[in-house]
């Protein structure tokens, strides 16, 4: 059951829905705040739906602005998108790939049009993406671990990096 | 090479040997490179700086321009020193400012330097006089793939070479050339010619990169897209451009000397005599009669004058490089002195 959105009192009796840009409104009112608007069922072509919607709009407490783009935080350095759009500057290689869909607007935004690599390639082959981003997580949460004066998480952590260094010696 | 070496010593692009060198004072080539599994100058820790630093040191002193190099550490230099670094164009000002272990790699011509720890993990640029973009390139595409097999480079296929900010991203090459353009400024029409190179995309500023003011006609030309294109063709579209200046400029001259030549001469002449005669002389003066005696010597108009030796006083004029000729630290009133003393000396 739903009250008239004009004089919150009474039931809603006539119920309209308006889908503009994909966006749905609906309105719902009573017979007496119908006939005041001018609006009846049997006229219900002739009235001006749009003036009605935007009257109901304006009753309702106001809305939050358009929500925030999402924020994504790369997971090798820790960064925030907004932080790297306030800043200018990445945190770590890895948020090329964290924020890639993305990048690919702004990219072409900055460098007037195409922003895929049209040159040289380093010669030899790459080396695994999770593999960098784990080193990147690795030496993030050594430094942590230091300052927080946790030396045996340290010390593990200092092994786990030597173990990636070499698998890294050895993809070379 | 030990840094009072260098000093005294000058690179090979003050030689003015190059093509167009008497427009064209410099053409230099940048790449900017990361290795993979390390953070960027805004968030990585001095550890990390330091891991950074050793492990690029050890590769470029292993590759096959070793003998040719010379590694400065930025941390143990003082800050004239570092400062005479950014005057020669070895280092950037971001580095020069920049703290924790960051440093430099020069061959002995100067015409190859390698920044470690800058924005990026590395930068490495490549001088030369006049303009020779492909050789610059060249040699630093070399030294590039040989350190490519010995550091874990941060590429993406998509992105290709992955840098610190996104306006360096993909072949993270940035091309400028240094230029002298007194009779397009004379005649009122640089504007005109800056205006076509901004419709370009490309970037004009001063002598030492962004933000800085552009003194005595000398202007720095570079490009401003990396990505979307190969390093060939940023290559081959600079050099069209800068050519397109060149002539330009020549045609300007000539109209100059066409129209006026009384007016010309007689404003290079002055120029010469205040830089032969001065005994105060800040580097803003000396700058602006250095582009006057610069043109009277392409014109013909000094025929005794070499253009070595307007570069060479164009480089030694400035701040560190006297005070480190001099040996010691000079209030801004005492450089002035020492300026036209070296000038005078370098003129007779």
């Amino acid at each position: 059951m739903y009250i008239c959105e004009f004089c919150k009192k009474r039931q809603a009796t006539i119920h309209l829905t308006d889908i503009h840009n994909n966006v749905k409104k609906e309105v719902h009112m009573c017979d007496q705040c119908a006939q005041t608007k001018g609006f009846s069922t049997n006229q219900a072509l002739s009235v001006n739906l749009p003036q009605i919607f935007s009257s109901v709009v304006k009753n309702e407490p106001k809305k939050e602005k358009k929500p925030r783009e999402e924020d994504i935080v790369c997971n090798s350095c820790g960064i925030s998108w907004r932080e790297f759009r306030k800043g200018g500057r990445f945190g770590c290689p890895g948020d090329y790939d964290s924020f890639r869909p993305r990048l690919r607007g702004l990219l072409a935004d900055i460098h007037a049009g195409a922003a895929h690599h049209a040159g040289k390639t380093p010669p030899g082959k790459g080396i695994d993406p999770k593999l960098r981003n784990e080193i990147i997580v690795c030496r993030r949460e050594l430094r942590n671990a230091i300052d927080n004066e946790a030396y045996e998480l340290a010390a593990e952590l200092r092994d786990r990096l030597s173990e990636l260094s070499e698998k890294i010696k050895a993809e070379k | 090479m030990k840094f009072e070496e260098l000093v005294k010593s000058s690179g090979e692009w003050l030689r003015a040997d190059g093509p167009e060198c008497g427009i064209v004072i410099s053409s230099r080539v940048r790449l900017a490179r990361n290795l993979f599994s390390f953070r960027f100058e805004s968030h990585i820790s001095s550890e990390e700086k330091e891991n950074v630093a050793d492990l690029v040191k050890e590769a470029v002193l292993s590759t096959s321009y070793a003998r040719e190099l010379c590694w400065f550490d930025l941390e143990s230099l003082t800050e004239l020193e570092r400062h005479l670094l950014l005057e020669r164009h070895l280092i950037s000002r971001e580095q020069e400012e920049s703290a924790g272990a960051r440093g430099v790699v020069v061959n002995e011509p100067e015409t190859l330097s390698i920044m470690v720890n800058e924005e990026d993990h590395l930068r490495l640029q490549s001088l030369r006089s006049g303009l020779q973009l492909e050789d610059a390139y060249e040699q630093l595409s070399s030294i590039d793939d040989e350190l490519a097999k010995k550091l874990d480079y941060a590429f993406d296929e998509e992105f290709g070479y992955l840098t610190a900010c996104p306006t360096n991203v993909g072949t993270g090459m940035r091309v400028s050339v240094m230029v002298h353009l007194p009779a397009l400024v004379m005649s009122g029409h640089i504007e005109k010619a800056f205006n076509a190179v901004h419709d370009l995309r490309l970037a004009v500023r001063g002598l030492y990169g962004e933000g800085t003011e552009a003194h005595g006609e000398f202007y720095q030309i570079s490009n401003q897209i990396t990505i979307g294109r190969s390093e060939e063709d940023i290559l081959a579209d600079l050099k069209a451009v800068i050519e397109g200046i060149v002539n330009y400029e020549k045609k300007a001259r000539e109209r100059l000397l066409g129209r006026e030549p009384m007016k010309l001469e007689d404003k290079v002449w002055r120029a010469y005599s205040t830089l032969k005669n001065a005994r105060l002389i800040s580097s803003d003066e000396t700058m602006r009669h250095l582009s006057s005696v610069r043109l009277g010597a392409q014109l013909g108009m000094l025929p005794e004058l070499e253009l070595k030796t307007l570069n060479t006083i164009f480089l030694y004029i400035q701040p560190a490089h006297l005070q480190k000729l001099e040996g010691k630290e000079l209030p801004p009133e005492e450089r002035d002195l020492v300026r036209a003393r070296y000038i005078r000396e370098h003129l007779s």
